[in-house]
């Protein structure tokens, strides 16, 4: 058995906000699947910034409502949705991913739908210009295949220099509950270290060489993807590796939504066999890979 | 076929306790709530920022639960973070993930980390991941740690609740808890995870939202607990174990449990979802564990809070199966079905 991506798609209309962006990519990305809300077993958003500031419920649970998907529980339907947020930055969607093949796996689930999305809390009005994060959103659907030689290697996110204590994470975002007055819905901090894309290229560097060390790839046959966490990370380090080519989305960091957007971004240039390896790097600092080969039906 | 099990369970508590009457003498909004008389909730932990937040009490409970298990922190692939939120100090923090920095004070040098959000449901969502990891050969051993700290929107009730049906009295009735749960291999079917079952129905996901007020400098949480703990509600748990087990061949009354813990949500609410229960299942609900009247209702971590109460007094042996009932905002509805011994100790 292996996972493969089943469909992707993207939302990049500004104003949004972080729940409807999700809702619109989820829509597409099941549009062009050719299912139903109702055919999803399970939901992730790996979103990390909310409208609002809203924490309970999990944005998962209002992105699952937009969709209408299975909204009460049916007694004797045996069918239902499960959704909850998975958070670790740009990273997260590797998390997902790797949870998901265990989901699939097992056949607890058989379509998994994997969202992100980022937007300012405040929606755009209230955004400030140092905002680091793009509003858009990117949605990608997993589900087995009978195709042996198709999909998902191994995911590795590891942490990034073997968490020596006192690392700067790289970038804090947060709500300081103490400064924030009765403005809590409309703002947030977010900090950036200086020589953050230095820090990345390091953490991605020393995740690709532990990967590849463990997991041999054709490198110069195969296309690195990476998240836009910084401009020019993806070239720099297909240059470094020797990968055929390395892609990203230009523009403001899409932050989780990052790695979906660029595997987005290449779905319709790809052809049967064609090698990926997966990479996305972010707050922590943390980063992880995954390799993907695309099946006989270009998927 | 691999199967998991639950190996051992930590907890850690704020320092300081405090009765249902301290915490109410706070009340600034003017407002009078007969917290303890409703609920049962006699006492509760509740931190004390910045030195107690998710990280220091992330920790303790990572620490603890490593020392009952036969695991050092370097032996962990994943470690999940499961509280509803993060809080460093007076900070509230949406990344990096809590579950990076709980890594690198335990020294778990070789996990991947990261949190997950689901509400109340937070634990067992993680638990659920982690199950499905260890079963897929995907993952060895893993930790959640949930570090549940929610009383800063009972400082916001405290601040605004004024009507005896405000939907901030749920609020009134938080208090704050860490766990932390190791999920490794099964070696046999007398210490194991038989099945873990989780849903959300979203159409209920606006009956309860925590966020900022927009009328003090406090979180809040709103509630509409009337319809959130109506009848049909209730029932769901039941109705969507009843359907698992008819799949796997099974009732309740054939699974045998010796108890079963509910969200410590007040001592009312567990009865009523257990007499839900007796009606769907068509059989009696085994023994309910109780702790809310000491602990209040502690969120993600309610359910092993009370599991971790009820070892340490003796009342559950080795060998007992237990059925835990996760109910949260979202709204989250589960059923996870477990023989433990090695949690035991």
């Amino acid at each position: 058995m292996s996972v493969i991506i089943e469909s992707t798609a993207a939302a990049d209309r500004a104003g949004q906000g972080s729940i409807d962006g999700a809702i619109s990519a989820a829509r597409a990305c099941l549009e062009r699947a050719g299912l139903r809300p109702n055919d999803v077993d399970v939901l992730v958003n790996v979103g990390v910034y909310r409208d609002g500031n809203v924490v309970e419920p999990a944005n998962s649970a209002l992105i699952q409502l937009g969709l209408g998907m299975h909204p009460d529980y049916v007694a004797g339907s045996g069918r239902s949705t499960f959704s909850f947020d998975l958070r670790n930055g740009a990273c997260g969607v590797l998390d997902a991913v790797h949870a998901a093949t265990a989901l699939l796996h097992n056949g607890t689930a058989e379509k998994v739908l994997i969202v992100g999305s980022e937007a300012h809390p405040g929606g755009v009005a209230d955004t400030p210009e140092d905002f680091p994060y793009a509003e858009t959103a990117a949605a990608l659907l997993l589900a087995r295949s009978t195709d042996p030689g198709a999909g998902f290697g191994p995911v590795r996110v590891g942490p990034a220099f073997g968490r020596a204590s006192r690392t700067d994470p790289g970038v804090r975002g947060y709500l300081d509950l103490k400064a924030m007055g009765t403005d809590g819905r409309r703002t947030v901090s977010v900090d950036v270290a200086d020589g953050y894309a230095d820090m990345l290229e390091q953490a991605a560097t020393e995740a690709l060489t532990a990967y590849l060390a463990a997991h041999p790839v054709t490198v110069a046959a195969a296309t690195l993807v990476v998240n836009n966490a910084a401009p020019g990370l993806a070239d720099s380090l297909a240059a470094a590796f020797g990968f055929a080519r390395g892609v990203q989305r230009t523009g403001p960091d899409a932050g989780s939504a990052g790695l979906g957007l660029a595997i987005h971004d290449l779905r319709e240039r790809l052809s049967p066999g064609d090698e990926l390896v997966l990479l996305a790097a972010g707050a922590g600092p943390v980063a992880g890979c995954a390799h993907y080969v695309v099946g006989e039906d270009g998927r | 076929m691999n199967a998991a099990r639950l190996g051992a369970l930590g907890t850690a508590l704020p320092n300081t306790r405090f009765t249902t009457d301290e915490v109410l003498s706070r009340m600034s909004s003017g407002g009078s709530f007969e917290v303890e008389r409703i609920t049962g909730i006699r006492t509760r932990h509740l931190v004390q920022r910045p030195e107690e937040d998710t990280l220091s009490l992330g920790e303790l409970a990572a620490r603890d639960c490593l020392r009952r298990s036969n695991y050092t922190a370097a032996d962990l692939d994943v470690i999940i973070s499961a509280g509803t939120t993060v809080h460093d100090g007076f900070h509230m923090v949406f990344e990096p993930a809590a579950a990076h920095e709980i890594a690198r004070r335990i020294g778990a040098d070789n996990a991947a980390a990261y949190d997950v959000v689901n509400a109340c449901g937070g634990t067992m969502t993680a638990i659920y991941l982690l199950e499905n990891m260890v079963r897929a050969g995907l993952v060895r051993t893993g930790m959640v740690v949930t570090a549940e700290i929610i009383s800063p929107v009972t400082e916001g009730a405290l601040a605004e609740a004024t009507d005896p049906r405000d939907m901030q009295f749920p609020a009134l009735t938080l208090a704050d808890a860490a766990v932390a749960i190791l999920v490794d291999r099964a070696v046999d079917d007398a210490d194991r995870i038989h099945y873990v079952e989780m849903m959300c129905a979203s159409e209920f996901a606006p009956l309860c939202i925590a966020a900022p007020s927009d009328r003090t400098e406090n979180m809040v949480m709103l509630t509409d607990n009337k319809a959130m703990q109506a009848a049909p509600r209730r029932e769901t748990w039941a109705k969507l174990h009843r359907d698992l087990l008819m799949k796997r061949g099974s009732s309740f009354a054939e699974e045998r449990f010796d108890f079963i813990v509910f969200h410590q949500l007040g001592v009312m609410f567990t009865e009523k979802l257990a007499e839900s229960g007796e009606v769907i299942h068509e059989a009696p609900m085994p023994p309910r564990l109780r702790t809310v009247d000491k602990y209040a209702n502690t969120g993600a971590s309610t359910h092993f809070l009370a599991l971790r109460d009820y070892i340490d007094r003796g009342e559950i042996p080795k060998g007992s199966k237990i059925c835990l009932v996760p109910t949260a905002s979202g709204m989250i509805f589960g059923v996870m079905s477990a023989t433990i011994d090695s949690l035991v100790g």
